[in-house]
């Protein structure tokens, strides 16, 4: 068993030892400990990735199921693209286990056990070079999901969750089918029914054009709803909103990366012709959920609800710099699923451990948080910022190489997509920064008496600090600040020095837009977007060829 | 002229037959003369149904004909053996405290359901369409009689009318079936049947003759009476509600199997080299594409309104029916091991949905309302966990084996250029999705209502009043069934490679 089936089952070891232990707090921390292991391991998988090297490394394949004409392996392996998401789902994981370690009050070992089976199936998903394996994973995932919203969700849980599920799964049965069609056309090239991505992604162009772009959408739109896309985004704010905070972390985190995951390794790696002809209207969507998700965000009075409809803003940036298919488009949209996952994820959690003091998730019921709660304030701010795009912290980067992108691609041909979704980020700062403003500043609302809160869920460890002001809205205490501030760390960090991480995913990315953009013949901007690049990103090799 | 003679290899070659024959005689006379009743006659037919599926197993490899060419005997016939035998084993596990509850004689009950596994093993080992018939009779009668085993139940009493009659009236169907294409093909025997469609002299005036199409509608809705496809399913609700729970289940997964066997091997083999002629291919496969596609709307739809949990598996059986269909449709090879896999894995989850269904419930008929099981998840925390792997596997969701069932069937119809009936199916499952889910959503999402029927075992220990170790041990057979059909498909795919050898 090679390092990268180590690292997608120790979680589900670890699930079914939560189970078995039964009582809560040990059923927390074995999963606190299984999602560090996984996280070591993962460590341990980015010290022996060469960032350097090209294709798929570490893989491991073996026969799986043999049947004549439908058979299919067991093939793991990953590239810079997949090693970025796959640190980021162990780190998120460990962020969330911990920094909502009181927030849930009932099954615990069942929370905890589906969050780890949640753990593989995204693990799974991001390592997975079978196609077939991959929509397992895929799909795998879509009931510890279902449980987490409908068991320990809000008041309308039930509806969100069927609704979650029921898109997922309509999406995901049409890629099924063109996962099958596709395995069966390329049996007719080669002789062999093969799910083998590394081998499809050769005979798929040999396809006739409109085979391609028919499978094409047959893959797109089940990605499209995951990421989502606008018009295929309205499951999205009823699951993050419903679900409990955790749920909401690893949902906006990790789980709509998968969506722009696989619209870059599957669409554009398997389909190059298709994407490069859809680019426009992908384009056009992404802008649209830009410009609307920040208007509906605007307007929302309830937090998670905003931040939901802000992710749909975020997740069309990294739409947007896929399919410019610019070397900058495609490590903006990497860097951005990252940053999405920091920021966002950082937001639901700070969001869930004020929901957890005070329960309730309307706006007007907040207000001058900063003076009972400072320490609170500064981090959510920081959040805020990242999420804002504010220069020096990761968002940044991730939506200006986008539009960098967007702006000079020659497959887009036309600067008015950078044009409309730079007030995508005008809007942000507008709908974030406003509703910063109501929920921290202003005059402290809502605060009970020391007394209503003696049942809270933190109250034996919280750092009460304000017991004088008569406010018995503690502060973050220890445990929350453990979790919180590696976050904040790696906004800065990717904010400073954006290289360190990109540099993993450069080689995968820049081959991919190489790769694209050897279909648009004669490619005049190229000039002027090597200078640009260079003047950005000083490791970034010299512009586009030819 | 031959001169028939039976040989020691036409008797071995039946063992699995003989062996479930013999135990079924065996328990009935048991019951004859018992003075106190016992759970002897259930270890009988267990340990009975257990020997016929090694003597099945052991024949797996056997190729050829018995019988003087009426018997199959290979891979194919020996393999649905063992399911008949597996499918008896659960039926009688899950029954028994049923039975005692309801004071039903366990030698009656048991012998009928042998004897109808035994109606089952010749529908799928008959290389004659005589001998398909007396197999589906056998099967048929047997079933007849178990619908109505609650005698003193109104319901029951009606469910086994109600069969009896759509099932004569189906089985003039069949037998005006089997006449037409005696007529047409001079012969019943099933190789003959293949003869005659492979060369090409023959077959070009068979496929056009208006007698063979007749025939073959005629046949097929024969058959669709029995799998309860759509528009002639309407006995399945009304049957599954009114027999008794566990009976349903073998009707609905091993009476099911059993129908489907023969289809797939009179249409997917005996008639498969029809599919030379693309023109008659495509007729073929438009009137079984239709039926499946019509079968898994309507199933999955009806099943989204009810709220009697029996009612509601009977509906998801007409859409499974469909799925099933669908592989007969690809008219290839793998369509027909898909449908034998399907038939497997089917087995296995509707027996446990519905040994599930039987365990909670309580006497004459109640405690089978969806809203009877809120709060499930909490009170008996292992059965609502089996359910929801059964809910799960049947919606077809990856790891279970309802999921691998689903994609090899699925995978035979793109195979054979059916790909828009396939997308098609995958809408129908979709809709599926909703009640499967629903079923949880009331088991874990729901508190359980003040003086529901199932408030009185609130101790949420795993075994209350009710359960019994055999019925656990079923359970415990299914559930790890399906899991490991779901991880490792090939342990049925490796035999299904083989059901081609002549």
């Amino acid at each position: 068993m090679g390092i990268l089936s180590l690292l997608i089952f120790i979680p589900l070891l670890g699930a079914v030892m939560a189970l078995a232990v039964r009582r809560a707090e040990a059923a927390k921390w074995v999963a606190l400990i299984t999602s560090i292991v996984t996280f070591a391991i993962s460590l341990g998988v980015y010290a022996q990735f060469n960032s350097a090297g090209s294709g798929y490394q570490l893989t491991e394949q073996m026969p799986w199921v043999v049947l004549p004409g439908l058979s299919f392996t067991y093939f793991v392996g990953i590239d810079g693209m997949s090693m970025l998401l796959i640190l980021l789902t162990t780190f998120l994981t460990i962020v969330t286990i911990f920094g909502t370690w009181n927030s849930i009050q009932k099954s615990v070992p069942g929370f905890m056990a589906l969050l780890l089976v949640l753990e593989t199936g995204m693990l799974g998903v991001f390592c997975s070079l079978d196609l077939f394996l991959f929509y397992i994973f895929w799909e795998v995932i879509l009931i510890p999901m279902y449980f987490i919203i409908g068991v320990w969700g809000g008041k309308r849980r039930i509806y969100s969750a069927i609704k979650f599920f029921i898109y997922t799964m309509a999406g995901s049965l049409i890629m099924l089918v063109a996962i099958i069609w596709l395995g069966i056309q390329a049996g007719h090239i080669t002789g062999h029914f093969t799910t083998d991505l590394t081998k499809l992604m050769v005979i798929s162009r040999q396809l006739p054009i409109d085979v391609q772009h028919l499978l094409f959408f047959g893959f797109a739109l089940s990605f499209a709803i995951k990421v989502p896309i606008f018009p295929l985004h309205t499951w999205l704010p009823d699951a993050h909103t419903e679900a409990p905070t955790a749920g909401s972390v690893i949902l906006a985190g990790v789980l709509l990366k998968m969506g722009t995951y696989g619209l870059i390794r599957f669409c554009l790696g398997m389909f190059p012709q298709a994407a490069f002809d859809y680019s426009g209207l992908f384009s056009v969507l992404g802008v649209i959920g830009i410009i609307y998700g920040a208007l509906v965000s605007m307007v929302q009075t309830d937090v998670k609800r905003l931040i939901a409809y802000s992710s749909v803003a975020h997740m069309g940036f990294i739409v947007l710099g896929i399919f410019s298919m610019t070397r900058e488009g495609l490590q903006g949209a990497v860097i951005q699923m990252i940053n999405h996952g920091l920021s966002t994820g950082m937001l639901f959690m700070m969001f869930g451990m004020m929901y957890d003091r005070r329960h309730t998730r309307e706006i007007s019921e907040y207000g001058g948080l900063a003076k009972i709660v400072p320490l609170f304030a500064v981090f959510f701010g920081i959040a805020v910022f990242s999420s804002v795009g504010l220069p020096g912290l990761n968002g940044f980067i991730g939506e200006y190489l986008t539009m960098m992108g967007a702006y000079y691609s020659p497959v887009l041909n036309t600067w008015s997509y950078a044009i409309w979704s730079a007030t995508g980020v005008i809007l942000a700062a507008v709908y974030l920064l406003w509703m910063y403003q109501r929920f921290v500043f202003g005059m402290p609302k809502g605060a009970k008496p020391a007394g209503a809160h003696g049942h809270d869920s933190h109250g034996h460890d919280a750092h009460v600090t304000h017991e004088d002001h008569g406010h018995a809205t503690p502060d973050l205490n220890w445990r929350e600040l453990v979790a919180v501030v590696p976050m904040v760390i790696f906004m800065i960090w990717i904010g400073i020095q954006p290289m360190n991480f990109m540099k993993t995913s450069e080689k995968t990315m820049n081959q991919m837009s190489d790769d694209l953009l050897k279909l648009k013949q004669g490619a005049s901007v190229t000039a002027v977007n090597t200078s640009h690049s260079k003047l950005f990103v000083q490791n970034m090799p010299n512009g586009v060829k030819k | 002229m031959t001169v028939f003679s039976i040989s020691a290899r036409d008797i071995y070659g039946i063992m699995p037959l003989l062996i479930l024959a013999g135990t079924g005689l065996v328990v009935l006379m048991w019951d004859a003369f018992e003075k106190i009743p016992s759970r002897i006659p259930l270890f009988l037919t267990v340990l009975g149904a257990i020997a016929a599926g090694v003597t099945g197993y052991v024949n797996l490899d056997n190729t050829g004909r018995i019988f003087n060419g009426m018997i199959l005997n290979n891979s194919f016939a020996n393999y649905y053996s063992i399911l008949f035998s597996l499918g008896v084993i659960i039926a009688v596990l899950l029954s028994e405290r049923y039975l005692r509850d309801e004071g039903v004689l366990v030698g009656e009950f048991a012998g009928l359901i042998l004897f109808s596994a035994c109606g089952m093993i010749m529908l799928a080992s008959g290389n004659d369409l005589i001998v398909t018939f007396l197999g589906l009779e056998t099967m048929s009668i047997a079933f007849y009689v178990l619908a109505g085993l609650f005698r003193t139940r109104r319901e029951s009493n009606e469910a086994a009318v109600k069969y009896f009659l759509l099932g004569a009236f189906s089985t003039g169907f069949f037998l005006y079936g089997i006449a037409l294409l005696y007529g047409t093909f001079a012969s019943t025997n099933l190789d003959a049947i293949t003869k005659a469609l492979d060369n090409p002299m023959t077959s070009h005036a068979i496929l056009t003759s208006p007698m063979f199409w007749m025939g073959a509608a005629m046949l097929l809705v024969g058959f669709a009476f029995k799998i309860a496809a759509f528009p002639f399913h309407q006995w399945a609700p009304d049957v599954y509600d009114g027999a008794p729970t566990v009976v349903a289940g073998f009707f609905s997964t091993a009476g099911k199997a059993g129908a489907f066997a023969a289809l797939v091997l009179v249409f997917n083999i005996a008639m498969g080299p029809l599919a030379l002629d693309a023109a008659a291919l495509q007729k073929m496969q438009i009137l079984l594409g239709v039926l499946a596609l019509a079968s898994m709307f309507y199933g999955n739809i009806t099943a989204l309104a009810q709220v009697n949990i029996k009612r509601m598996l009977a509906y998801s059986s007409i859409a499974h029916a469909g799925y099933m269909l669908l592989g007969v449709a690809a008219m290839n090879k793998e369509g027909a091991s898909a449908v034998t896999i399907y038939l497997t894995v089917y087995t296995l989850m509707q027996m446990g949905a519905f040994g599930v269904v039987a365990l909670l419930e309580k006497e004459s008929g109640r405690g089978l309302e969806l809203s009877d099981y809120a709060g499930l998840g909490r009170r008996r925390p292992w059965l609502a966990f089996v359910m929801s792997i059964m809910m799960l596997s049947l919606t077809g969701i990856p790891p279970f084996g309802g999921f691998f069932a689903k994609y090899y069937v699925f995978a035979a119809a793109i195979r054979s250029g059916l790909t828009v009936y396939a997308i098609l199916g995958m809408i129908a499952t979709v809709i599926s999705v909703y009640f499967y889910l629903r079923v949880m959503v009331v088991m874990y999402f729901r508190e359980p209502e003040e003086g529901g029927e199932l408030v009185v075992s609130s101790s949420g220990a795993v075994a209350v009043q009710g359960d019994t170790i055999s019925a656990w041990a079923a359970l415990a057979i299914v559930s790890i069934g399906i899991f490991i059909l779901g991880i490792l498909p090939m342990i049925l795919t490796d035999i299904a490679k083989t059901f081609y050898l002549p």
